[in-house]
């Protein structure tokens, strides 16, 4: 193939599922940029503010969960590097099981605060339910995406083994993974350092 | 140590450093603006390095960074007007007014909604019925 051909099939250098999925990743980042903006005047419009997170469990867990999901990213990373030695299925089942820590770790939390404080979507002891519908609906739906990427990982380690995805299908689900890692790098500061009881 | 073992423990050290920011006493706006600016550094390290961003055609970079960075810019252009409390201002002047102006505002606010709406709309429609060859 000429330069220009390869110039017209390949117009930004990047195969087109990776392009597909920078793409979607846009569109999603938007979604939650909408939502933490939303959340950030709700929290600088309101005098009442809940701040109920304490130093323990809360924030040591949430600083634990990033701390969980950054590394994820580096066992990521290393799955799409390790695809000539061979060893990418080990690292993408490290970075399943750091999702799958993730999660269970932020249930955890979730359940304390549901129990132990008696924060709902609907209402909270602070008089303030929109604390609730912002928390659970922001660290909600990052949820979502975190067992999403941990499926979709698992599709991924399946079908690489059975050589039916090759090397740009796991850049592809790393890709998505990164973007998982960065929008928890904005909840945990805005959503939960924001809200730490004084 | 390689380039991205480095670029973890900088990011794990931004993290404490925020940790820390957390509980120190400092003005609401002055702590959520140094907030802001340590994850969007977090973010930026993560889309140049972890996603390669860094190493990518320049074009890659023109396609998909103007559309979140116009869309960051207008959502937050009130926000210095909310963090000096006109938000909770103007809600309250919008709850106290009677049932007729309050639903003034609700039409007013259906009419400025149409016109995007129906942009998209529009812009959806024809994206359907012509695929790209």
């Amino acid at each position: 193939m000429s330069a220009a051909a390869e110039v017209v099939a390949r117009p930004f250098g990047i195969p087109s599922k990776k392009l597909g999925m920078w793409l979607f990743i846009v569109s999603d980042a938007l979604t939650f940029a909408t939502l933490l903006i939303c959340y950030t005047y709700l929290r600088l419009g309101s005098d009442k503010w809940p701040a109920p997170f304490e130093f323990s469990p809360s924030i040591v867990f949430s600083s634990v969960m990033t701390l969980v999901l950054l590394t994820s990213s580096l066992t990521m990373v290393a799955a799409v590097h390790a695809t000539e030695t061979g060893k990418t299925i080990r690292w993408l089942l490290a970075t399943m099981f750091c999702g799958a820590a993730f999660v269970a770790l932020h249930l955890t939390e979730w359940t304390h605060l549901i129990r132990d404080m008696q924060v709902t979507p609907w209402s909270n002891p602070w008089g303030e339910p929109l604390f609730g519908a912002v928390f659970f609906g922001i660290t909600g739906l990052h949820m979502l995406h975190v067992t999403a990427g941990v499926i979709y990982l698992g599709i991924v380690a399946a079908g690489f083994g059975a050589r039916r995805f090759t090397r740009d299908d796991v850049e592809v689900a790393g890709l998505y993974w990164h973007f998982v890692d960065l929008v928890w790098m904005f909840v945990f500061p805005l959503v939960y350092l924001m809200a730490v009881k004084p | 140590m390689t380039l991205f073992t480095r670029v973890w423990i900088f990011l794990l050290a931004l993290t404490a450093l925020e940790v820390f920011l957390a509980y120190i006493h400092t003005p609401l706006t002055v702590m959520l603006l140094a907030l802001l600016g340590l994850s969007t550094l977090k973010a930026v390290y993560i889309v140049a390095y972890f996603m390669h961003m860094k190493f990518e055609v320049r074009r890659l970079r023109w396609l998909l960074f103007p559309a979140p960075i116009v869309l960051l810019l207008s959502l937050l252009a009130l926000l210095p007007d909310a963090a000096r409390g006109q938000c909770v201002m103007c809600q309250r002047t919008a709850a106290a007014q009677d049932q007729a102006r309050r639903s003034s505002l609700n039409k007013a606010i259906a009419i400025m909604a149409a016109p995007p709406i129906l942009l998209m709309t529009g812009i959806l429609l024809r994206a359907r019925r012509r695929p790209t060859p």
